[in-house]
């Protein structure tokens, strides 16, 4: 039986994540959910795994019943949706045998004793079952990632008569932190579970494996379907121009005023003038083969690539927080040393925006006033009005909401705890500032403000780098784009030579 | 100021100030109820019986802060009370017992830091560890004696003078307090403590040396349970082995029930100030009433859990290092 959902609606505040979305899902097919970050393709599994309620007026449909919401993940389990998400939940600590035990109960005698002869068994058949040429008695962490990703399917579906049960498989991301080559036996794997007649249901970033393994599509953008069909009708480039926000979503309005928070530091701005302030050569890292790249002052460069591309490193290496083996950062003329730390970064003159709020950006139980001026402390001490001013000028520059210094951080909404964050790193006054995708889970007008800082900070000579996953983005603010894959630079697009459009750097990045 | 602003409603006034209010009464219901509680002698009494717990909920406090718990600061205790009494015992001058007790408190410190930051070990593990070891050198120090003789007179002297019927422990002890409420609200250092307890990888991309700063806590942690250690020495004339320990608890309690006043959800050094006299006054007058001397415990535990019970949310979720 097919899977169908009607009509679903999810709202955040501030952010309508999905906008009455219909889509259908066929037996024995597997179907791909593509869009990119924040289209809404995570909402929607969230909603079928009952994780999200959806609004009134829904319908999702499965094994010819109608619900109007899947209550919470043990529904959706009773419903037969089986999930696989991109960190396998198995424990690294146990063997293969025990780590299926964890997720699919131990078998027991009466008293409770645990029958490991059963495990073992059941473990064996169930891996034999899967063609999976492991030993269950093998620890978890000496398999690799696509063996993982392998076990916790085979799990999550079981043998015989629970997979009679499976009424659909969602592999969400589960492909995302697999090598390319390895993924594709994993998804060899997915395959046979299609060809029971199972629909599968899987939301990727990575186009090539789409084209190579699916036989639906469906394109979300904005919270909308643009797309649903089969995949042999249509290419990737058209499928990246579906992927791509409408063109008037992004607005970059005129100078903000970033200089008034250097002064409120009591910093001069910016030297004036051109020239290269921050040239990497030759840069080596375990994930980094060899990039080099220059940015002058006011430019504002950005780099793309996909997960695995050395996208997630290069920033924290640029911000001192990161490790590298061999090459060469110069900041403005003077050499960096492979040893840097953050502290020293700083005083350089080279700040990172991280890109997760909640792990390396805010101090959730402090106030706004100690997050935004925590690189700062020392030039606010015994000055407390100074650092209030200082503060409430930030506050109206990226127009946070509401204006309270001492509320507690984790009180703020995401756009403007991340307005504040990126007023953070603009306090330390840096010659260049680095941001790791810096509008990640932020709504559209808080957005906004972010692009706003980051070009009135470029036209005061700032060299900018950001780190994005939206091309859109990058083609709005950057004026050259360098395109990261498999750890060296493959493309370099510029804006003068109408080489840098949302189309090429999608292209470039998901190809 | 607009960005001062604040919700001033109901509410809020009772989750910061409900336990002035817990404090207000507990002295209003005893003073009514025993006419020696309102006194100048009971109340100095009060204070002097809480200057020990006192220096050592300084000490946890800075421990507190930065996310961390220390298991051994009752060993800790135990061992430079003993470091005091035996070198005392064996002639040494005021000068050379005093820089003895608080190394041994800056090394005890730093060697639980170091554990924790440097080696990795998680900390309720290693300060575990320490203490035993140092339960272990307290005993081999002492010979399970109470070591009384040759106590410097400086010392007995400084701890048993007595101004205005209080003694100079509880002067030294406020004006401690003062110092470091201004350390820990108004400088720099303060507030990079409280970030490294907030997300400590957060700090460290802030450009924080937060390793430097986590052992430094808990060094500094070590030199004021040495003083809690040092009015010991001269209050009771003595060093006996046995005591030490039982601060661990009083000590932490204290700390913890801070976080249910004046900054709800931040352990804050008003809110030990209060929760000190408000568990002295307590005990006191319970006593003052013919309650056992066992019932202190009761009372400590009792009033912790009715606090957190009553405090909100964002209290509640407090870590517990």
């Amino acid at each position: 039986m097919p899977i169908q959902v009607k009509n679903i609606s999810v709202e955040f505040p501030g952010i309508r994540a999905l906008k009455g979305i219909d889509l259908e899902f066929q037996d024995g097919r597997m179907h791909a959910v593509l869009g990119a970050n924040g289209s809404g393709k995570s909402t929607l599994v969230k909603v079928m795994t009952g994780i999200y309620k959806p609004q009134l007026g829904a319908e999702i449909i499965i094994n010819g019943k109608k619900f109007p919401e899947i209550k919470d993940p043990n529904m959706a389990k009773k419903l037969g949706i089986r999930v696989v998400h991109q960190e396998a939940p198995l424990i690294n600590s146990l063997t293969i045998a025990e780590s299926i035990a964890v997720l699919h109960g131990y078998p027991k005698t009466r008293f409770g004793r645990i029958l490991w002869k059963d495990l073992q068994r059941y473990s064996g058949e169930l891996l034999k079952f899967w063609d999976i040429d492991l030993d269950s008695n093998m620890l978890v962490r000496q398999i690799s990632s696509s063996e993982r990703s392998m076990v916790a399917m085979a799990t999550a579906i079981g043998k015989d008569e629970e997979l009679s049960e499976t009424k659909a498989l969602i592999l969400d991301e589960a492909d995302a932190s697999i090598p390319e080559e390895e993924a594709r036996r994993f998804l060899a794997k997915a395959r046979k579970v299609a060809d029971l007649g199972i629909p599968v249901i899987m939301v990727t970033h990575r186009l090539k494996s789409v084209m190579e393994t699916c036989d639906d599509v469906s394109i979300l953008n904005d919270g909308n379907v643009v797309f649903t069909g089969p995949l042999s009708h249509i290419g990737p480039d058209f499928i990246v121009s579906k992927m791509l926000k409408s063109e008037h979503s992004i607005v970059v309005d005129d100078t903000i005023g970033v200089d008034n928070l250097w002064r409120a530091v009591g910093a001069a701005p910016p030297v004036e003038g051109s020239g290269t302030v921050l040239s990497v050569k030759d840069l080596k890292s375990s994930r980094l083969h060899g990039i080099s790249f220059s940015v002058e002052r006011g430019e504002v460069l950005g780099i793309a690539g996909i997960t695995d591309s050395g996208v997630t490193e290069l920033p924290h290496i640029l911000g001192g927080s990161g490790k590298w083996e061999s090459g060469q950062i110069v900041l403005d003329g003077e050499c960096l040393k492979p040893n840097i730390t953050p502290k020293q970064a700083i005083r350089k003159g080279i700040s990172l925006v991280p890109s997760d709020r909640f792990r390396q950006g805010g101090v959730m139980t402090r106030t706004l006033r100690e997050n935004m001026l925590l690189p700062n402390e020392e030039k606010f001490f015994l000055k407390p009005k100074k650092a209030y001013q200082a503060v409430d000028v930030a506050m109206q520059v990226l127009d946070v909401r509401p204006a309270y210094a001492d509320q507690q951080f984790g009180k703020f909404s995401g756009g403007n705890q991340q307005k504040a964050i990126v007023a953070k790193w603009l306090f330390t006054c840096p010659k260049v500032l680095v941001l790791d995708d810096p509008t990640y889970g932020v709504d559209p007008a808080a957005r906004m403000k972010i692009f706003a800082a980051i070009q009135d900070s470029a036209r005061n000579h700032v060299g900018i780098v950001v780190f994005s996953t939206e091309p859109e983005q990058l083609a709005t603010l950057c004026n050259r784009v360098i395109v990261l894959q498999k750890g060296v630079i493959t493309h370099e697009l510029k804006r003068e030579d109408g080489t840098l459009t949302r189309e090429s750097i999608a292209r470039w990045c998901y190809a | 100021m607009k960005s001062k602003l604040q919700n001033w409603n109901w509410k809020s006034l009772r989750n910061k100030y409900g336990l002035v209010i817990v404090f207000i009464a507990i002295v209003t219901f005893f003073s009514v109820l025993n006419a020696n509680f309102f006194t100048l002698n009971n109340w100095s009494r009060i204070l002097i019986g809480q200057a020990i717990i006192g220096s050592v909920a300084l000490g946890a406090i800075f421990i507190l802060i930065i996310g961390e718990f220390d298991m051994s600061l009752g060993y800790m205790t135990a061992l430079i009370l003993i470091v005091g009494g035996y070198l005392s015992e064996k002639g040494c001058g005021t000068a050379a017992v005093l820089l003895a007790m608080f190394g041994a408190g800056a090394l005890a410190g730093l060697v639980n830091g170091c554990l924790i930051v440097l080696l990795k070990i998680p900390n309720a593990v290693a300060t575990m560890g320490a203490g035993i070891c140092m339960y272990g050198l307290t005993l081999a120090m002492s010979g399970g004696r109470v070591l009384s003789l040759n106590i410097p007179k400086a010392i007995t002297a400084v701890c048993n003078y007595r101004i205005l019927n209080v003694s100079l422990p509880v002067y030294i002890l406020a004006i401690l307090m003062a110092v470091v409420y201004f350390l820990l609200e108004f400088t720099p250092f303060g507030k990079r403590l409280y970030a490294i307890g907030g997300n400590e990888r957060a700090a460290y991309l802030s450009g924080i040396n937060t390793n430097v700063y986590r052992i430094l806590a808990f060094v500094i942690a070590g030199m004021f349970v040495a003083l809690g250690a040092l009015f010991i020495l001269g209050q009771a004339r003595a060093a006996n082995p046995q005591r030490g320990p039982e601060y661990l608890m009083s000590a932490y309690a204290t700390v913890y029930l801070s976080v249910t006043v004046f900054r709800p959800g931040a352990f804050n050094l008003r809110g030990v100030a209060l929760s000190l006299i408000l568990l002295g006054a307590g005990f006191k007058g319970l006593s003052l009433v013919g309650l056992p001397y066992w019932f202190e415990n009761v009372f400590y535990g009792i009033i912790l859990a009715t606090a957190m019970l009553t405090a909100n949310k964002e209290t509640r979720a407090i870590k517990a290092g």
